[in-house]
């Protein structure tokens, strides 16, 4: 058995960063991954038929895609279904890119607005290591934004086009807020990367490079300083000894071998979905509820984004299939609590330009019933490359009552219990989206739309799990402290979206990065103190 | 006339009435994929439910709507199962893809060109005073 100083679990966002955090620090790193490197020339997108695979291998649903790297979760009751993708990259392979950080707010909800509990950290703490990893990802935007404190960007922003100028129109005729979408896409090469060339669906996989995902950022350097990546190996458990102390995991090698790796340091990197079920499926005699579970939190706390959709359609062509699909502007009037509205926290307006042709055509079959004979082209012309979509990111506030569990009756190919999702829409967050679905109508009507329709909570859109195993300084009311660290298991960390205190209104994969950074280095500054 | 010609033509009138043919769009009709739909799932089932509902003493091809409503009637499940099925392999298709195409789909040739920006419609954003919360 090899011997590692730091075991990683999981490849994707989080752990990759940290792997390459860590890689220049003399210490021996091992990363343990369930999927495997996509090719980018597998993408679907390199293929005329490209859609298609939506269907099967590529769909966001685990249940669906059944890859050996997945593994189901029962979320049927749950009103938002869970979306995530297991390869080396994890969930950035089919991420749309969108960038956004969180606001300094977003760290202390419960001193602004008494609600929640705040971050043990801030935003300034965290300001450096966002500036980091927009620069080892590669990050577009337009410096200036009055929503945010000051950043600077590497990359211009992506064009906002013909769509982006019309939404901004009825943004500056109401008064309200818009930017650029700040955008994990490189808008010229670098390296072997190809810039932008505004292709589309990028949560689809980018064979041009383009799209900021971790497999062609952080894994290349990573591997490089020799960190090793162990690919198709799904974690059982982690162990631990008499003292408290973990020793390395349990797992299945590619050949379906059960393994023990030991490490003097374990680091979970699995996902707000991935990390709780490990936990909770370590269990043993001193540990009958899983590892770092004192608190009993573990699992709980879970925060999902429930997203609003909202969608105008529009006379003329205005190239709204042209450029990327996620990316394009951003709305933050209505971020900031605002009491008279009657709710606390807000979200973010996210634009979305339109789908390809098989997915318009399907959104239709569902919402109007003459679109099937005479009318059939007539109303697909309506649709396509004319209508501007909004997508409504609310914050959705902690509640204990909102967990992952296991579910004993559903296993994976391992045997390994899998997840459990038991999920509701708290008061605060139905009054959120409510407003969000009214005001982004409102905007798609002051741009000219001819019609618009709106709906929420959309189901397939459980991208954003965070908040299972909560950071804090209190031991009895979190799992780790400000640093990830276990408050019960000193040599075991986490690193990602599980630890959210809060879940902010954006999408959470640039503030996860530059957490796994902070945790990471602090690791690495105090790496003997805390093995000893 | 044999039964696998009566089931075929049966099949493209099912087809053409999911998606019609449009001149003024240059479409063309749903039996474009007909080859292809006999690589469907449930082509046996609809095969099936196709002999059920014609009448097979009668073996003209001529049949039209009464016949789509039969159809449908008869298992809307299958129907709309079979709705879904026609518009992906439509919608997927290499001469429709190029069809709706005025500008670049996958795979990709070339790329696009998206308008630049007109910055003069930012500036009462960028004027605005700071909309986050100091802490």
């Amino acid at each position: 058995m090899l011997q590692i100083d730091i075991l990683i679990i999981g490849s994707g966002a989080s752990g990759a960063a940290a792997a390459w955090n860590l890689s220049n620090s003399g210490l021996s790193i091992m990363c343990i991954e369930q999927g495997t490197f996509v090719n980018s020339e597998e993408y679907p997108t390199t293929k005329l038929n490209w859609e298609l695979e939506r269907y099967n291998r590529f769909n966001p649903s685990p249940n669906i895609r059944n890859l050996s790297s997945d593994y189901p979760i029962n979320d049927s009751e749950s009103p938002i279904s869970i979306a995530n993708y297991n390869a080396v990259g994890g969930s950035t392979i089919l991420y749309s890119g969108h960038f956004p950080r969180f606001h300094p707010s977003d760290f202390k909800v419960n001193k602004l607005d008494k609600v929640a509990s705040d971050w043990p950290i801030n935003y300034e703490d965290l300001e450096p290591y966002y500036n980091l990893n927009d620069k080892m990802m590669g990050v577009s935007g337009l410096s200036g934004d009055p929503a945010y404190p000051e950043m600077t960007f590497e990359y211009q922003h992506v064009p906002i086009g013909k769509i982006g100028e019309k939404i901004a129109k009825g943004f500056n005729k109401l008064g309200w807020h818009w930017w650029p979408s700040y955008s994990a896409i490189i808008t010229k090469d670098r390296g072997n990367r190809g810039g932008c060339i505004n292709l589309g669906p990028c949560n689809m996989g980018c064979p041009q490079g383009a799209k900021s995902s971790v497999d062609i950022t952080y894994w290349p350097l990573a591997l490089q300083n020799n960190v090793i990546l162990k690919t198709q190996c799904t974690v059982k458990e982690i162990v631990v000894n008499e003292f408290n102390k973990i020793i390395g995991v349990n797992y299945f090698d590619k050949d379906k071998q059960l393994l023990f790796q030991e490490a003097k340091l374990v680091i979970l990197a699995a996902s707000g979905v991935g990390t709780p079920r490990i936990l909770l499926n370590s269990k043993s005699l001193n540990f009958p509820n899983g590892l770092a579970n004192s608190s009993g939190l573990v699992g709980k706390n879970l925060m999902l984004h429930p997203l609003g959709y909202v969608e105008g359609e529009f006379e003329e062509d205005i190239e709204s299939n042209l450029g990327p699909h996620g990316c394009c502007v951003l709305s933050q009037e209505f971020y900031e609590t605002d009491v008279n509205r009657g709710f606390f926290r807000g979200y973010t307006m996210q634009v979305l330009r339109t789908p390809g042709a098989l997915e318009t055509a399907n959104n239709l079959f569902f919402r109007d019933k003459k679109f099937i004979g005479e009318m059939h082209h007539h109303k697909f012309r309506l649709k396509y490359g004319k209508t501007i979509g909004i997508s409504i990111i609310i914050e959705d506030l902690p509640e204990e009552t909102n967990s992952i569990t296991l579910d004993d009756n559903l296993i994976d190919n391992f045997g390994i219990p899998c997840p459990k999702i038991n999920y509701k829409l708290s008061e605060n967050s139905k009054k959120i989206l409510i407003h969000g679905l009214e005001r982004g109508k409102e905007v798609l009507n002051a741009s000219g739309a001819n019609s618009v329709l709106q709906f929420g909570p959309v189901r397939n859109a459980g991208w954003h799990i965070m908040g299972t195993t909560k950071m804090g300084l209190d031991a009895s009311k979190s799992v780790v402290n400000q640093y990830g660290q276990t408050h019960d298991h000193r040599n075991l960390f986490i690193v990602d979206s599980s630890i959210f205190v809060t879940s902010a209104a954006v999408n959470p994969a640039s503030t996860i990065q530059a957490l796994s950074l902070y945790i990471s280095d602090y690791i690495k500054n105090n790496f003997n103190q805390i093995i000893n | 006339m044999e039964l696998t010609e009566i089931i075929n033509g049966r099949l493209k009138v099912l087809l053409d009435y999911i998606i019609p043919e449009s001149v003024e769009y240059k479409m063309p009709s749903g039996s474009i994929i007909l080859k292809d739909f006999y690589s469907d799932e449930k082509i046996n089932e609809i095969k099936t439910k196709i002999l059920e509902i014609s009448n097979l003493k009668d073996q003209e091809l001529e049949v039209g709507a009464s016949f789509v409503n039969d159809f449908k009637v008869s298992d809307k499940r299958l129907y709309l199962s079979m709705c879904q099925n026609v518009l992906k392999l439509y919608y997927t298709n290499s001469i429709i893809i190029d069809r709706l195409s005025n500008f670049s789909s996958p795979p990709f040739p070339r790329g696009n060109q998206v308008k630049e920006m007109d910055y003069s419609i930012l500036e009462n954003v960028f004027l605005m005073k700071s909309k986050y919360r100091k802490v």
